[in-house]
């Protein structure tokens, strides 16, 4: 999406004349300006305005001062970050989560999307709809409940149904193990949110002309060939800018189910950005610290994100910016 | 068309303009964080002092300087913060603050705050009630707060409203010491608890002396007659009172409450927590670390043969407190064996340990650090009735006032008077003390010292089997090794750069620990491999500059 520009050369309106035309465009229709402002308070006021907050970061805080009034240490608590023995670590395994977390999580709502839609059987469709975009709903505690039942290693339901089949014998060891810990936390979050997630590309589907399906029809196309040559370059657009926007929150891998899913035996492979700045920073009130590598990770997704986006446009002229 | 195209930018450039504005000024404009000049005191003094020359009552006029029924002569309301605590229940149930608010005309409306997080945010928005009870927050976040003039200085009204604790802190001067800010002064008061059974004791290990019953075992005493029993659990689960799922053995790995750490002191490996860490013991006045100390790693692969043989369960390594809670007052019991505090009222748990390993060394069983719980008391500076506050508080510490009731619980209940003293019942039957006639216990402010121990209370239990006070002094008194035992250093010892430092190397050794011990209990790594390399790994984290850090701080508490 790109903004149009007046090319030059053109004769321009003088500042006069389109000062009265915006004049007259705020007197014509501030209803809707009026309506927009609430936006742009909010906005201004939760968005805009707190961001003097990331001053936290290169000061050393107390509340006794106030952010501003607090020291300045400059790049201190970055360099602290940067310096512990645990960056490599955390690094590593934060993008080692978002990155399969985003490869397996991008791929299955499109693929759910793609087959509800050529679902011949409509009210199966709709029922389908609902029953995979109602985990969307469970709040993260209750997620991770669920996967403790059923992983238990004694007492789960996996665990006793696999032993009853005779495929395992004893304990499921899955929630101790730190090599399954990264699938666990992918696939669950692919179960919760495929559903969900179709909905954008569902909305987008349902634009495809008919007219584009009957012609490919006529021409003998399969069901297959049909999907492969109009609707997924139909989405392609939704896709990539989903995909762009996906990427600017890369570094920001979940910071509860993580959490929540943490234990002794996975700590090697879970411990990541956001828990070990929640132990680090907040359970032992270091806010700078926190605030510095909440700066950093910020820094670092919009890098992504623009980047991403470069090349998106590069390689096929669609982007967010 | 065009005109309309040459405008957009224009507008939408205007609105850019006008939000940053807003951002502008809105970041110009000075918080509730403004500067405050540090008074001459360092903290906010109650209205009392600053108006001493005139002979008016305290509070401007509300509060009685002496007497507690009732504190003050009219009805006043004071918004109190508390944490929250799983075994607590619903503190808003408890009976204590009807009897206060009749007794004092002191209405407290509670606060409860969910966890740690939430009371350092309490702070750190300097959004505070008016007093607060335990809360257990970071010493620096008190020790801002102080020096920020959030909290009311004690030390000018303790001789007058608290002389119960003005008392105390003369007689015991170490413990003024640690209660003191930076400054010197006393911005909060503790939590003083000195039975031996309580803080002489972490945790009694517990058998199910049914299931030992059931299946004609003598009781252990020794590593390897536990190791037997458990395998009977195992083999016998699902016959008589053993349920097919039963656990043999049941630790909350890494955990102060119910850990593994009194296996370890049964192998002669004693360790405490203390700021984060739990591998740390001290030795004549120098702290040292059990990690490079061999019996570790006998104690280790002992636990090890136990979960790799199927006597302990995986849960161990994912149970939550909530978990671990439900499985000691499970009923009926599901375990064979587990260490807790006191055995719930549950008849079948009966204390077993320490246990002889065969290795020639004394077999330890953990302490607790007696001292004092650091604020537990607190008064914040928008209190309007900061002496009513303080005399409330000396109520709750006072024989004469609550202090039984808050400490103890209730009468035919929790204790039974006989002459002067408060003889305490052996066993609390949980179903006459319901939701709401619970003690707070150590949840508020308390003052249980030699004086008042030997004074008032009286305890049967000390005779009666069965009870942590009888198991103590009969079973566990002579293996707590008190002078291994390192106090409390709080936070105003160091400084911030090293309460950072402590931190960090707190965090990153104790999860590397934690991690590496699973492993080798699993068997997922090879304890032969890497135990040479172990304390290595840990010093490149800062283990040694901890331990440095730590006894930096214990000396200057010592002077």
């Amino acid at each position: 999406m790109t903004t149009g520009t007046i090319p030059s050369g053109t004769n321009r309106p003088s500042k006069l004349k389109q000062r009265g035309h915006l004049g007259s465009r705020l007197r014509k229709f501030w209803p809707l300006y009026l309506f927009l402002l609430p936006a742009l308070i909010y906005l201004a006021l939760f968005h805009y305005a707190p961001m003097y907050g990331v001053l936290m970061a290169f000061k050393s805080f107390k509340p006794i001062k106030g952010i501003l009034g607090s020291d300045w240490v400059g790049l201190y608590n970055f360099a602290r970050f940067f310096r512990m023995d645990m960056f490599r670590t955390l690094i590593v395994n934060t993008l080692t989560l978002s990155i399969y977390a985003l490869a397996a999580g991008f791929i299955f709502p499109i693929l759910l999307a793609l087959l509800i839609n050529t679902c011949v059987l409509r009210r199966f469709s709709r029922v389908l709809q609902t029953i995979t975009y109602l985990p969307h709903f469970i709040s993260m505690v209750v997620m991770v409940g669920i996967i403790n039942l059923l992983f238990s290693p004694s007492l789960g339901m996996f665990t006793h149904l696999l032993n009853a089949l005779g495929i395992i014998e004893g304990p499921l060891t899955l929630l101790l193990s730190a090599k399954a810990f990264n699938d666990l936390y992918v696939w669950s979050g692919v179960w919760q949110s495929m559903g969900w997630g179709s909905i954008i590309y569902l909305a987008a589907l349902s634009g495809v002309d008919p007219a584009l399906h009957e012609a490919a029809m006529l021409d003998g196309a399969s069901k297959f060939q049909r999907v492969r040559h109009i609707d997924i370059p139909w989405i392609m657009p939704t896709m990539v800018i989903l995909l762009i926007l996906s990427c600017g929150n890369l570094m920001n891998v979940g910071f509860e189910k993580v959490f929540l899913m943490q234990n002794a035996m996975n700590l090697g492979v879970s411990e990541i950005i956001s828990t070990y700045v929640y132990k680090m920073g907040i359970l032992n009130a270091q806010y700078s610290f926190s605030a510095a590598v909440g700066l950093f990770n910020s820094v670092i997704n919009m890098a992504l994100l623009l980047s991403v986006n470069a090349l998106s446009k590069k390689l096929g002229d669609t982007g967010l910016m | 068309m065009k005109k309309r195209d040459q405008a957009r930018p224009r507008l939408l450039a205007l609105m850019v303009i006008t939000v940053l504005l807003v951002a502008l000024l809105a970041g110009c404009v000075s918080g509730p964080a403004t500067t405050q000049k540090p008074t001459t005191t360092g903290g906010t003094t109650a209205t009392a002092t600053t108006t001493a020359s005139k002979p008016v009552l305290p509070d401007g006029g509300v509060t009685n300087p002496t007497g507690y029924e009732p504190i003050v002569n009219q009805p006043i309301t004071l918004t109190a913060a508390i944490i929250y605590g799983a075994h607590m229940g619903d503190f808003t149930k408890y009976e204590i603050w009807k009897n206060i608010e009749t007794k004092t005309g002191i209405k407290l409306e509670l606060n409860i705050l969910a966890d740690r997080e939430k009371v350092n945010l309490m702070f750190a928005s300097r959004d505070f009630p008016d007093i607060a009870f335990r809360l257990d927050p970071q010493n620096t976040s008190v020790m801002d707060a102080a020096e920020a003039g959030d909290l009311v200085q004690l030390d000018p009204l303790l001789e007058q409203y608290a002389p119960i604790w003005n008392e105390f802190f003369q007689e015991n001067p170490l413990m003024a010491k640690y209660v003191q800010v930076r400054d010197g002064k006393i911005y909060s008061l503790p939590y003083v608890e000195w039975l031996e059974w309580n803080t002489n004791l972490r945790d009694q290990w517990f058998i199910n002396g049914d299931w030992l019953n059931e299946l004609n075992l003598p009781e252990p005493k020794t590593t390897a007659d536990f190791k037997d029993y458990l395998i009977k659990v195992k083999e016998n689960a699902g016959k008589g009172s053993i349920p097919a799922n039963a656990i043999p053995f049941y630790i909350l790995y890494n955990s102060y409450i119910g850990g593994q750490f009194d296996v370890y002191a049964s192998f002669g490996v004693y360790m405490c927590q203390t700021n984060g860490q739990n591998y740390l013991y001290m030795d004549n006045g120098k702290i040292k670390s059990q990690v490079a100390n061999p019996n570790l790693k006998e104690a280790i692969k002992y636990l090890a043969d136990l979960y790799q043989s199927g006597l302990m369960a995986p849960e161990i390594f994912t149970d939550d407190w909530g978990a671990y809670v439900s499985k000691i007052t499970s009923e009926p019991a599901i375990t064979g064996s587990l260490g807790t505090h006191n055995n719930n009222g549950k008849t079948w748990w009966k204390a077993i340990g320490p246990l002889d390993s065969g290795n020639n060394r004394p077999s330890y069983i953990r302490a607790q650090s007696k001292g004092v719980r650091l604020n537990a008391f607190m008064i914040f500076k928008d209190n309007k009735y900061p002496v009513a506050s303080l005399r409330l508080a000396n109520m709750l510490s006072d024989p004469e006032g609550l202090l039984f009731e808050e400490f103890l619980g209730y009468e035919g209940i929790h204790y039974n008077k006989v002459g002067d003293k408060y003889e305490r019942v052996a066993m609390v039957d949980t179903t006459k003390q319901g939701e709401n006639l619970k003690p707070l216990g150590n949840y508020t402010i308390a003052l249980i010292d030699d004086n008042i121990v030997s004074k008032f209370l009286s305890f049967p239990a000390t005779k009666t089997k069965d009870t942590r006070e009888y198991d103590y002094l009969n079973r566990y008194k002579s293996h707590v090794p008190t002078e291994m035992q390192i106090p409390s250093i709080p936070d105003t010892y160091f400084t911030s750069q090293e309460n950072e430092l402590i931190a960090q190397y707190a965090t990153d050794c104790d999860a590397f620990l934690k991690k590496t011990v699973a492993t080798w209990i699993t068997g997922d790594a090879d304890i032969e491999l890497e135990w040479d390399g172990l304390l290595a790994k840990l010093n490149k984290m800062g283990y040694q500059d901890y331990i440095n850090l730590m006894q930096k701080g214990y000396n200057k508490l010592m002077e």
